[in-house]
Parts: C-alpha cells; sequence; structure tokens
C-alpha cells in the first residue's frame, strides 16, 4: 500500500549494526506467531488436556479473574495516562500539604475517591509518584484506594445486613494499615528499594501532541502491569484449586488460628475487593474477627498484588513491602475489631 | 518484547474481551452488570494498540521519505530489562480464544464441601420472608428455596411445589442439584445444594448436566450440620439445555 522500499529499520531491537555477523535470535514478533500457530494446530489436545475437574475450574477461575480485572487495570492506566498527559507535577504538590507525615494520612482520604480495585490503584500510584508525589503518600494512596472506596464499603453493608459494625471496622482496619505503612515508609523506607526505572519520568519525545503523551503511556502501562496481573491470576487460580476449602469451614470457633488462617486465604485467594465480603460472609461458624482480617488483609496484599507490585516498583521493593503490609495489616485489623466490636465476637 | 509484538498482543487481548462480551459467554466468569466494562475494556485495548500502530506506520513513512533518521526510536526507554512478563498477556487470549472455560461445576461444588449462601443470610431475630405467590407450582431460585428452608420462621415452603433448576453433583453416594451464586467473579461463587430424593432416577443423570425439578420440601432438612442442604421430595425431573446465566 504504501509505497515503503527504502530499508529503514522499523524497531530498535538491540542489534543497532552489523547484524549479519550475529546469530539469528528469533524476533518477538515470529515467537508471537509461531506460539499462535502451535496453539492452533494443537487445539484438540490442548482442549483435552484441560478437560479434566481441577483443570477446567483452574483455567475457568484464571479467565475468570482476568475479565473481572482487565476492566479496572484500563481505567486506572487511562486515569494515569491523563495524569501523564495533562496534569503539571506543581499542580498535584500544591494538592498535598508538603509536610511528608501530613500528606499520608490526606492521600490515604483521597484513596476514597477512587472507586476501582486494586488493579487501577498499582499504576496510577506509580505515576503519582513519577509526578513527583512523595513515594509515603502515593504508597498509602495504593493501600487506601482499594479498601475504603464508596462501593466498598456499601458492597460490605449488603453482606453483613444484621452487623453494620463489619463496615466500620472495615474502614478503620483498611485506613489505619494504609497510613501506618505510609508512615512506616517515611522512617524506614529507602528510595533505592524502589526500581530506579519505576521512577523514571517518561520524557515525551519533542512534537508530541498532549493526546500522544496520554494515549502512549497508557499503552505502555497497559502492556507492562497487564503482563504482571495475568501471573497473578495464574497464582490465584492455582492455589484455588489446590487449598481445600476445608480451611474455611473446619475453624470454628478457634479465633487466633482463624485469624492466622483467614489472613493467608486473604492472600492467596486475591479476591476482588468489591467482592471478598460475601465470601466471608458466608463463614457464619466463624467470629467476626477472623473475617474482618480477611476483609482487611486481602485489598493490601494478595498474589496478584505482590505480582503487580513486583512488576512497577521492583523485586526488592515488593520483598519487603509485601510481607510488612501483611502484618500491618493483621495487627490493625485486630485491633479496630476489638475495638468497634468490643471483643471477637 | 518489540513494540509491534505488544500492540498484536492487545489487539487480540482487547479482541478476546469483545469477543466475550458480544457472544454472552462473559457470564461464564462475571456477573451480567459487567458487560459494558467487558466490552469498554476490549474497545480501549484495541483503540490504545491502533493508535500506536497508526503512529508507527507515520513515522515509517516519514522517516523513509528521508525526513529525519530519529524517526524511529520505537523502544520506549524501559522495554528490554523486563519485557519479558509482557508474554504473560498470551495466557487469557489463548485460554479464551482456544479453551474457552466452561462455567464452574460440580467441581467447585465439592470443593468448596461446607460453605453455602445460606449462612451469609442469617438476619438477626429470625428473618420474615415475604409468603410465595400462589399458584401450584411456584418458580423459585436455588438461593431464595435454600435461604427459605434455612431461615424461614414462618415455614413458607412447607406443602407448596417448587420449580427450580440447577446441575446435578453425585457426592457421597447421594445426588445433589446445586447452582453456583457468584458476588463479582467466579472466583468468589459460592455453592447452594438441594439433596433430590425419592425419585430413584436422579442417579442416572451424569454430573453437570442441567436438570429442572419440580417437588416439595421435607421440613426439618436443612441444618447447620449439613451445611444447609435441603431435602426435596422430587416429582418430576427433566433435563435442561445450559442456561444462558449459569450462576445466580
Amino acid at each position: 500500500m504504501s509505497p515503503v522500499t527504502s530499508p529503514v529499520p522499523t524497531t530498535t531491537e538491540a542489534e543497532p549494526a552489523a547484524p549479519e555477523r550475529r546469530r539469528w535470535v528469533p524476533s518477538s514478533l515470529e515467537v508471537l506467531c509461531l506460539v499462535l500457530v502451535l496453539a492452533l494446530v494443537f487445539r484438540d489436545p490442548l482442549t483435552q488436556f484441560f478437560n479434566v475437574p481441577e483443570l477446567r475450574t483452574g483455567s475457568t477461575i484464571f479467565v475468570a479473574v482476568c475479565v473481572q480485572a482487565l476492566p479496572f487495570l484500563v481505567f486506572g492506566v487511562l486515569l494515569s495516562g491523563l495524569i501523564a498527559a495533562y496534569v503539571p507535577m506543581s499542580a498535584l504538590r500544591r494538592a498535598l500539604p508538603g509536610n511528608s507525615a501530613l500528606a499520608v494520612p490526606v492521600a490515604g482520604l483521597a484513596g476514597m475517591a477512587l472507586p476501582g480495585c486494586e488493579c487501577a490503584s498499582v499504576p496510577l500510584s506509580r505515576r503519582l509518584m513519577q509526578q513527583g508525589v512523595a513515594p509515603a503518600a502515593a504508597l498509602t494512596f495504593l493501600l487506601a484506594a482499594p479498601a475504603v472506596n464508596p462501593i466498598v464499603l456499601v458492597s460490605t453493608a449488603v453482606a453483613f445486613p444484621g452487623e453494620p459494625l463489619m463496615v466500620l471496622a472495615r474502614f478503620l482496619g483498611s485506613f489505619l494499615t494504609a497510613v501506618v505503612m505510609g508512615w512506616l515508609w517515611l522512617r524506614l523506607g529507602k528510595a533505592e528499594w524502589i526500581a530506579e526505572r519505576a521512577l523514571r519520568r517518561h520524557e515525551p519525545k519533542a512534537g508530541d501532541s498532549k493526546f500522544a503523551i496520554f494515549a502512549e503511556t497508557a499503552r505502555h502501562d497497559l502492556v507492562e502491569a497487564g503482563g504482571f496481573l495475568v501471573l497473578g491470576g495464574v497464582t490465584s487460580a492455582a492455589l484455588h484449586v489446590i487449598v481445600p476449602g476445608s480451611w474455611m469451614t473446619s475453624l470454628g470457633g478457634q479465633v487466633v488460628l482463624g485469624v492466622i488462617v483467614m489472613a493467608v486465604l486473604a492472600v492467596v485467594l486475591a479476591l476482588c475487593s468489591e467482592a471478598d465480603a460475601f465470601v466471608v460472609a458466608s463463614l457464619s461458624m466463624l467470629p467476626l474477627l477472623p473475617r474482618l482480617v480477611f476483609l482487611v488483609v486481602g485489598p493490601a496484599v494478595d498474589v496478584k498484588l505482590i505480582a503487580m507490585q513486583a512488576g512497577a516498583f521492583g523485586r526488592p521493593f515488593a520483598a519487603r513491602f509485601a510481607p510488612l503490609t501483611f502484618v500491618v495489616a493483621v495487627l490493625c485489623a485486630v485491633g479496630a475489631g476489638l475495638v468497634v466490636f468490643g471483643g471477637v465476637r | 518484547m518489540r513494540r509491534e509484538t505488544q500492540n498484536i498482543l492487545l489487539v487480540l487481548l482487547g479482541g478476546a474481551l469483545l469477543k466475550i462480551g458480544l457472544t454472552g459467554a462473559y457470564l461464564n466468569y462475571v456477573k451480567p452488570s459487567f458487560q459494558w466494562l467487558v466490552l469498554a475494556a476490549g474497545a480501549v485495548m484495541v483503540l490504545l494498540a491502533l493508535f500506536a500502530i497508526a503512529r508507527d506506520l507515520k513515522q515509517h513513512v516519514r522517516a523513509s521519505a528521508g525526513a529525519s533518521g530519529e524517526g524511529h526510536s520505537h523502544e520506549d526507554g524501559h522495554g528490554h530489562a523486563h519485557g519479558r512478563s509482557s508474554w504473560m498477556l498470551m495466557l487469557p487470549v489463548l485460554a479464551i480464544f482456544l479453551i474457552a472455560p466452561p462455567a464452574l461445576g460440580s467441581d467447585s461444588v465439592t470443593r468448596n464441601d461446607g460453605r453455602s449462601v445460606a449462612q451469609s443470610e442469617r438476619k438477626s431475630g429470625g428473618a420474615v420472608f415475604d409468603p410465595l405467590p400462589a399458584g401450584d407450582v411456584v418458580p423459585i431460585t436455588m438461593t431464595d428455596f435454600v435461604t427459605r428452608s434455612a431461615w424461614d420462621d414462618a415455614n413458607t415452603l412447607n406443602d407448596r411445589t417448587v420449580r427450580m433448576s440447577g446441575f446435578i453433583v453425585h457426592d457421597k453416594g447421594s445426588t445433589l442439584m446445586a447452582r453456583l451464586v457468584m458476588g463479582c467473579c467466579a472466583a468468589d461463587a459460592t455453592p447452594v445444594r438441594v439433596r433430590l430424593t425419592e425419585e430413584p432416577s436422579v442417579s442416572g443423570y451424569a454430573v453437570d448436566s442441567w436438570v429442572e425439578v419440580t417437588g416439595r420440601i421435607q421440613p426439618g432438612t436443612s441444618t447447620q450440620a449439613n451445611s444447609y442442604t435441603p431435602s426435596l421430595t422430587v416429582t418430576s425431573i427433566k433435563q435442561i439445555p445450559i442456561p444462558e446465566m449459569p450462576y445466580e
């Protein structure tokens, strides 16, 4: 169609000059084609292989997690692109208090305004860091946004019709977790834990329109975070099938064991924060406190989030941030529960 | 990963979302209200990829027209160091187009042994349910039936013939009919079950086949000990096609 005749390379695979002397390495485009052809050729054996009950359940849950989370991720990367293209750095700095210790709770409250799940907040909080927001405040926003937004609180109220205190306890536990983690990061956090690439600003090419910056940023974030989201989906689907359901039901009234198991399950199952309340509501044989722990830990740290955090901020960051968040979230949930419920209930 | 490959993957993934959103297959994975979200997400993915492809083509044309040599700096700064994760985007594409996993079935019901939706519905001080509509045979959802069986102090189900649909589960020698209730997506699905009794032919139905049954509750059979699985005296049972919305 277009009269493209001159041999200008269209990409910069890291092969500048002299490609003849190097061994032939298949490009990603060729690998993609090969995978697609192989998948089509071996379609029947492949579907046969997945026709075992466990694998069928696992693959359904995997697709379900992806289909459910991708719209929220798309929402997040679009917001991230908008901020990169249209919001000047000075505006964000002015919006938050200059004192970082004060900016943390403000960022936590700002999380109430983002009605999404955790998949939207990961690319968004990284964008905030790149735009010059203090990392502690951006991390607080990351933890608060999926946990304290109005949709989550309303669905919690619907799931626990007889227990209005659950909503209050969940809000307090999650908000405390986010703010405490922000303050901890101020005291203990080291900038070098966050991968350098996460904070590097995307330098727009000269002549790019604002819309082009928006679309390119969103596309870039989508490809990158999407891969890690899928990784998290695979992990959570596998654990769904491996972890016996009886874990949840055989706990009975053991509170300490219940708290620990429910916290671990929240990480492992990686449920959407808008639906997790309905799942724990069905575990009426457990006291309220372990179920609250599930609701507070889940949106703050789960396998899907850990994968996405490792992707966005680097593995050294995720290896420190995720375990610490887990401990803080369990403690905040237990604290909030004991105060609000006046016991384990 | 090359920029072109990323764009093709985005088109494929967006296309997969559009496909399940338009054919109704999305109902196997998420609740009905997600349809426009799935469609919008698919459309945005395709558009972002097409926009990038169009820009590349334009730059390519400009560069080959001899405008300048800098027109092809495509790799966007941090492509190679961790570009491998983007390959994971292949998995949902392959899963949706090739395997097309079905809705969850009996395997999830037996796996979630002991959980039941009915357990969440308890309202303090005994629940008051609206009376069932008049008529010889009352159509009812399994969730409503099981919840009433567990918590209805007025026993509105007793001596009423009801009609429900679900799929067959064979568990420890007895035949159950079950349905999964979804909060958000299939990952959080919770089962409701009814034990089918007094009708020998029920054991002949294959696991996961969909049936419509009419029958009456056996009062007092829905207890905490059996995870609120009421027994139904079956008067008729027939096989039906898989409903468009497999979850409740």
